[in-house]
C-alpha cells in the first residue's frame, strides 16, 4: 500500500544483516547446532516470524531494536540447554503450536519447556547428525580413560542399537578383556541409535 | 600432557586458573564416528558452563574452555586413529551418563588447531 515496505521482508533483511549490525548475536546464533536450518525457518515460516514479532513486544517502529533483544533472550535459553536448536526445530515440525505459543509469550521459561519436553520421536545416535543412512549400523571408535570399564559399555540396551563399537585403533573391541556389560554389547554389535537429546 | 608447575603457569591469558584435568575427577569416553560425529561421555557432572572445546591435532590434546575463560585439559590423549577422525568434527556432544542412563546432553562447538 502506497509503496510501504513489507514489514516481514524488512525484518528478514534485518536478520540477514545481523553479522554487521549485531555481530555478537550473529556469532552466538551461528555457534548453535541447527543454526542454518533455524535461519531457513526464519526466512520462510511466516507463522514463526509472527510469533517472534509478538514475543518481542515490538511494533512497526521499533522491531529493529526489539527483535535483536528478543533473540538475545532466546539464545541465552538455547545455550543453557544444550546449545542446540534441534529440540525447537523438531517440535516446530511435529507440534508447531507449542513453539509458536512459547515464542509469542516472550517468556524464556516457556521456551525452556520445549527443551524439557522434547519430541517423543527421539532420533537415534547413528542419525543424530544425519550422516548415516537409516538402517546402516554406525561404527563408533571409542577410547576411554578407564579402558577396563568404559562408560559407553554401561549404557542401557535400548541405548545400544545399530552401532558397532570399535576401539581406539579401529579394531573390534577385545571382548575377552572387557567386563560383562561390554561383552554383551559387542556380541550384539549395537550401540543404540536412541541416544537422544 | 602439559604440566603446570608454578603459580604463574597456572593462570591463562585472562588470569583465570587452569582447572584440574577432567579425567582426574571422572571417567571419560571419547566416541567418534567415521564422519566425525563426536561424543564425550562423562560419569559426573561438569561443574562449569562450557563455551567451546579446543583440539590440538599436533599434540593430540583436547581442552575444554568455560564461558569465563577457564581452561581444563581433558586429561587423555586420543589415539592417532581417533585424532584423525576428530579432525572432521564441528561440534561435540557431551553426555552425562549415570546409572546406565543418559541424564544430560550438551552440544558445544569444537575448534580444531592444526
Amino acid at each position: 500500500m502506497f509503496g510501504l515496505p513489507d514489514v516481514n521482508e524488512e525484518i528478514r533483511k534485518g536478520i540477514t544483516d545481523l553479522p554487521k549490525s549485531n555481530p555478537d548475536i550473529s556469532a552466538r546464533f551461528n555457534g548453535i547446532e541447527g543454526s542454518q536450518k533455524m535461519l531457513q525457518e526464519l526466512m520462510t515460516n511466516d507463522d514463526l516470524l509472527e510469533s517472534i514479532k509478538e514475543g518481542s513486544g515490538g511494533n512497526i517502529t521499533n522491531y529493529g531494536e526489539k527483535i535483536p533483544q528478543y533473540f538475545d533472550k532466546i539464545l541465552d535459553v538455547t545455550q543453557q540447554n544444550g546449545n542446540s536448536f534441534k529440540p525447537i526445530l523438531d517440535t516446530l515440525e511435529k507440534n508447531p503450536q507449542n513453539v509458536l505459543e512459547a515464542l509469542e509469550s516472550g517468556d524464556p521459561n516457556n521456551i525452556k519447556k520445549i527443551y524439557s519436553e522434547p519430541s517423543n520421536d527421539s532420533e537415534p545416535l547413528s542419525q543424530m547428525d544425519n550422516n548415516s543412512p537409516t538402517n546402516n549400523p554406525t561404527e563408533l571408535f571409542v577410547q576411554s580413560s578407564d579402558p577396563n570399564n568404559p562408560i559407553i559399555a554401561n549404557l542401557n540396551d535400548n541405548e545400544l542399537d545399530n552401532v558397532i563399537l570399535r576401539n581406539e585403533v579401529g579394531e573390534e573391541m577385545n571382548v575377552n578383556q572387557m567386563p560383562q556389560e561390554v561383552l554383551r554389547v559387542d556380541i550384539n554389535q549395537t550401540l543404540s541409535p536412541s541416544m537422544s537429546v | 600432557m602439559i604440566q603446570h608447575n608454578n603459580a604463574q603457569d597456572n593462570l591463562n591469558v585472562t588470569g583465570m586458573p587452569f582447572i584440574e584435568e577432567l579425567t582426574s575427577n571422572m571417567r571419560v569416553d571419547i566416541a567418534v564416528s567415521k564422519e566425525g560425529d563426536l561424543w564425550l561421555l562423562h560419569d559426573k557432572p561438569i561443574e562449569h558452563y562450557l563455551a567451546w572445546l579446543e583440539y590440538d591435532h599436533t599434540d593430540r590434546r583436547m581442552t575444554l574452555i568455560s564461558d569465563i575463560g577457564q581452561i581444563q585439559d581433558l586429561g587423555m590423549q586420543p589415539s592417532t586413529f581417533i585424532s584423525d577422525l576428530i579432525l572432521k568434527s564441528v561440534n561435540a556432544r557431551l553426555l552425562l551418563v549415570q546409572n546406565k542412563e543418559i541424564l544430560n546432553v550438551s552440544n558445544i562447538p569444537i575448534v580444531i588447531l592444526q
